[in-house]
Parts: structure tokens; C-alpha cells; sequence
């Protein structure tokens, strides 16, 4: 754990949406959290600091590391949430869209980890929780390049679980259902509805059924759990 | 940080990982062997040192190097063989004015 008297988390991604919620809830449940993204956040509460920081910038990534390294001596949880989504089919999709999404999503949830996981070594103990999508199990059609980048996001979760796990720090990934945010905004209702339909609970994840999920997977009783990918809602 | 303080500093945090982790071993020098056989330390170990010593650096000279980057790993001879050798390369990196990233 972390050597200040509340668990270090960060959370990137923080500024709307799932990373919103649970910031918003780590910090009310003990954690000091050190959230991030591209812009300010609108938002603060006791327990909260936000960093401006592009998880898609090594430099950045590196800076922002340095940061919760030097305010607060370590870290213990890495909510790895900051991500984008553009659907549309392939034959429409320009490549700046396809560059941006496998930047944010994969290299991204990459350069978050590797620097999180260089603060979570000295203490033999860490929590990763990266977010992949029911859009890979499921093969969403519309959706290829933002399955592709999240089908990456789970190899490398599964990876990773092997190399850290002799350091005492687990690596999962956790895959909501629909949910309404920013990231579907442009998705119109029917749609959603009827991915909904097609999963096996038939209905869309909640920000509770996220947080539930990630709360067993940073428990410290959840240290044999690793390079698993828990889907919300079946597939 | 000259070669004597950069050797100093690759001890104390060798050493330091043993103490952190139980580890036992001789005296740690400049020609003291990172890894393999008779080296100081398992592979995490050198992976654990190689991070504190970035993050030793940040904090006392407020500069950014990267010891385990695309030229360590593709040179034939590695950096790490030894203390002394990985003392010239964090040295390079150092006088060299390079981020590192």
C-alpha cells in the first residue's frame, strides 16, 4: 500500500462519465484520489485532486506519475477508465479516427500502466483495472476499430497479469454493457436498446454495476484475481 | 553527478533493494555483477532498481531519464551487465542533456 494514511487511486479518465463516478466514489470510500484528463475538471470534493495530463503523451504520462509519486509516495489503485469511442463502419471511418482511437484506448491504458505499475512495485502490492467493452465479445457491428483497440486492451491485460503478478499486483479488466455517457452520445436510443437486447441480462450496465465490479477487483482480499476480463451483463 | 557519485548511488540502491527484500550477498562495488549466475539480483530485482534509480533521479537532480528504453535493450552489450557499466550509461544519458523519453 501506499505510505500516506489513505490508499493512493488514480483514476484517468475522471473528468465525466464512468471515471466521474468513480472518482467520485473511491474518494468517498477512503481513497485518496488523483484523477486526470485532457481538460480541467468541473468538478472537486474533499479527497480529489485533478491533474490536466493526455494519457496518450509519454511525457505527459511520465509527468503525471512524478506528480502522484512526489504528493503522495505511491500508489495502490490505477483505474485505467480514459478512452474514446467513434462508431461508425469501416468503410467511413478516416484513419485520423482510427489513429485516435487506438491512441487513446490502447496506447494509452498502456503508458498509464507502465508508469503506475513502476510506483506499485516498491510496495510489492498494486490494483490495475482496465476497461475493455461487450462490443469485443459480442463483435459489434459499426464498432471494429473501438473493439480492435479494446481486444488489445484485454491481451494486454492478460499479459501483464503474468508480468506483475510475481510483484503482488493484480491486472483485470472490466467491460461494461451499454451505459449512457458521453462516449454513446451519438448513438441513438433504438440502438442502444437493442445492444441491450442482445446481451444476457437484457438491459444496459448501470455506473453502480461498474463500480460494484471494480470495487471486488481493487479489494485487498482480491489479490488472487488477475488477468481476468469481467464483462457486465453477459455477453 | 560524477562517475564516483553515480557508482554511490547505484550501491546504495542495490543495496537497498536486498535489505527491502530480505536478500543477502557481498559487498556491492563497481565491477559487482547486476545479474545472471553470480549477479546481485533476480530479473525483478533489476527491474526494481532500474525504476528506483529513475525515480532518484527525478528527485534529486529534477531530471528525466528512461534506463530501460528502445537503446538499452538493442545494444549487444547490455548496460546492465555490471554496476559500473550501467553507471556509464546513466552517466551518458545524463551529460548527454537527453530526456531519455
Amino acid at each position: 500500500m501506499s505510505t500516506g494514511a489513505r490508499p493512493v487511486a488514480l483514476v484517468t479518465g475522471s473528468r465525466k462519465g464512468i471515471g466521474r463516478h468513480l472518482a467520485r466514489h473511491l474518494a468517498s470510500t477512503g481513497y485518496q484520489v488523483v484523477g486526470c484528463s485532457r481538460g480541467p475538471a468541473e468538478w472537486s470534493m474533499d479527497g480529489y485532486e485533478h491533474v490536466t495530463a493526455d494519457v496518450t503523451d509519454e511525457a505527459d504520462v511520465v509527468r503525471l506519475l512524478a506528480v502522484v509519486r512526489q504528493r503522495h509516495g505511491g500508489l495502490s489503485v490505477l483505474v485505467n477508465n480514459a478512452g474514446v469511442a467513434s462508431m461508425n463502419a469501416l468503410l467511413l471511418t478516416p484513419g485520423t479516427t482510427v489513429d485516435q482511437i487506438i491512441r487513446t484506448n490502447l496506447i494509452g491504458t498502456i503508458l498509464i500502466a507502465r508508469e503506475s505499475a513502476k510506483l506499485m512495485l516498491k510496495s510489492r502490492f498494486g490494483r490495475i483495472v482496465n476497461f475493455t467493452s461487450v462490443a469485443v465479445a459480442l463483435a459489434l457491428e459499426g464498432e471494429a476499430v473501438y473493439a480492435a483497440s479494446k481486444g488489445g486492451v484485454e491481451a494486454f491485460t492478460r499479459v501483464l497479469a503474468r508480468e506483475l503478478g510475481p510483484s503482488g499486483i493484480t491486472v483485470n479488466a472490466v467491460g461494461p454493457g451499454p451505459i449512457t455517457t458521453d462516449l454513446t452520445r451519438g448513438v441513438p436510443a433504438p440502438k442502444l436498446e437493442a445492444l441491450a437486447r442482445r446481451l444476457s441480462t437484457g438491459r444496459a450496465s448501470s455506473f453502480e454495476d461498474v463500480e460494484n465490479v471494480v470495487d471486488f477487483l481493487i479489494a485487498p482480499e482480491s489479490g488472487a484475481v488477475t488477468g481476468q476480463t469481467i464483462y457486465l451483463g453477459g455477453p | 553527478m560524477n562517475d564516483g557519485a553515480i557508482v554511490d548511488l547505484i550501491v546504495e540502491t542495490v543495496e537497498g533493494y536486498r535489505v527491502s527484500t530480505g536478500g543477502e550477498g557481498g559487498p556491492v562495488a563497481r565491477e559487482t555483477a547486476l545479474f545472471g549466475p553470480s549477479g546481485a539480483l533476480d530479473s525483478l530485482g533489476l527491474v526494481s532498481v532500474l525504476v528506483e534509480l529513475e525515480q532518484k533521479v527525478a528527485d534529486r537532480l529534477g531530471r528525466t531519464v528512461s534506463l530501460m528504453d528502445d537503446r538499452a535493450m538493442s545494444q549487444a552489450s547490455s548496460p546492465f551487465r555490471t554496476v559500473g557499466s550501467l553507471a556509464d550509461y546513466l552517466g551518458a544519458q545524463l551529460s548527454g542533456g537527453a530526456s531519455g523519453r
